[in-house]
């Protein structure tokens, strides 16, 4: 036999050590319910650990991808920036044949607006289109706070790369009904100004027009009206004249006329806003 | 957390290899009492499910090597063994085994695991170094000095290879 094997096997546990640890056991043994919650609790946590942070990211997520302003740049091109609640690049889309040309080229998601304004007015393909002749269109959608804020920048993007601009701002309420009509911002809200002036004026002969070629338009209704209520005025006045005369002469006149054409201006306004 | 009979029947089967692990280990019977009902406790409260008997076996000598050398790494326990508390340990080996004994007592920790994994349970140096966690060479290594260690305090008759 071997003398190790020998030694080690006269090493025995003593019947009193063995009970007194069955006794050690029997204490520290809880009722098996019990461990199976104290078992559980501990993963129950990190689940609902898991579950918070999963929950709080996807909130979150969804947070930031609300859409809550928008840029509508319109020469012949025509594109729109959504923007989140930090004035970040959501989507990039374009409601032209010549938008699409461009955007395919740039990668605007995420993007500071500024950056992206700056990156569509520099880049190449738009270069073919912002002409000595054409006019750069920004229509800014957004809260009060940010319009400010949004068509300063802009401005002074245009600005420093010398482009003749023009920009107008609204209210976000508009934005869907652009895009119902397969519109930009910027287009859309041309033809609503326009329309005030020009019933006869429809989506799809817009569709056609640049937006600058719209805004003139409008710009030249407004010249008119301007110039006629000017005339109007001036009519007035000699008609005030007339009547006093005319009353001196015992004559009766009135500007039934002119009141219902203003009122037929104004309904046509309101109905269209 | 395993039931009590299984637990007791556990107890009743590897009571003497926890004991003798602990007894090279340890210097007195107060320390291997709480490490070897701990070994015990842990033992209960492992819930995983062992493949078959030497799976188990193999577990335990395992936790009782870690909680050996834990309860070890105190400072006032290693610092405070007196010669008193080792004689009191050997007493009970029976004179025939005591030599042998002390000279398995007085090796350094690293060979007394595989010396007695392998002389005692009669596990392969393979084996052996699966369940410390060691390459199998180390084993053979640790094996071959700790016998030439022995050998030279008692002579190379009884020891086998």
């Amino acid at each position: 036999m071997n003398k190790i094997h020998d030694a080690f096997d006269s090493v025995k546990a003593d019947t009193r050590l063995k009970e007194s640890t069955k006794q050690f056991l029997s204490e520290n043994c809880t009722p098996k319910s019990h461990s199976v919650h104290q078992k559980l609790l501990p993963k129950i946590a990190v689940i609902a650990c898991m579950i918070l942070i999963f929950a709080s990211g996807t909130v979150g997520y969804r947070w930031i991808q609300i859409p809550v302003s928008y840029i509508s740049i319109d020469v012949n091109p025509s594109i729109e920036l959504t923007l989140n609640r930090f004035d970040r690049v959501l989507s990039a889309t374009a409601y032209n044949a010549e938008g699409q040309e461009i955007l395919e080229n740039l990668s605007l998601n995420w993007k500071k607006y500024a950056d992206a304004v700056n990156l569509i007015v520099e880049s190449k393909n738009m270069a073919n289109y912002l002409t000595e002749e054409s006019e750069l269109i920004f229509t800014i959608a957004a809260d009060p706070d940010r319009n400010g804020r949004l068509t300063k920048t802009v401005k002074s993007i245009s600005g420093h790369a010398g482009h003749r601009c023009q920009s107008y701002h609204t209210d976000t309420e508009i934005v869907p009904e652009a895009h119902d009509n397969g519109l930009s911002l910027g287009k859309y809200y041309a033809y609503l100004q326009l329309y005030q002036y020009d019933g006869s004026i429809t989506i799809d002969d817009c569709k056609d027009m640049s937006t600058s070629e719209i805004h003139c338009l409008t710009k030249e209704h407004e010249q008119n009206e301007k110039h006629w209520r000017n005339g109007k005025h001036w009519q007035n006045e000699t008609t005030e004249q007339d009547e006093e005369n005319a009353n001196q002469d015992g004559i009766k006149t009135g500007d039934d006329n002119t009141s219902t054409h203003h009122g037929e201006y104004h309904h046509q306004k309101d109905g269209h806003e | 957390m395993r039931s009590e009979t299984e637990v007791n029947h556990a107890v009743e089967e590897y009571a003497d290899m926890v004991r003798r692990i602990c007894f090279y280990y340890l210097k007195n019977h107060t320390d291997t009492e709480d490490v070897f009902q701990n070994v015990f406790l842990k033992y209960m409260l492992h819930d995983e499910p062992f493949h078959d008997k030497e799976h188990e076996k193999a577990w335990l000598i395992r936790v009782a090597i870690n909680a050996c050398k834990d309860h070890l790494k105190s400072f006032f326990r290693r610092n405070t063994v007196t010669l008193e508390a080792i004689n009191e340990m050997t007493a009970e080996i029976p004179e025939e085994h005591r030599e042998v004994m002390e000279a398995i007592l007085s090796l350094p920790d690293k060979y007394k695991d595989p010396i007695y994994l392998h002389y005692y349970e009669g596990y392969s140096a393979a084996e052996i170094g699966e369940i410390l966690n060691k390459k199998e060479n180390t084993i053979y290594s640790l094996l071959s000095r700790g016998r030439n260690i022995l050998k030279a305090k008692l002579g190379g008759e009884g020891i086998d290879e």
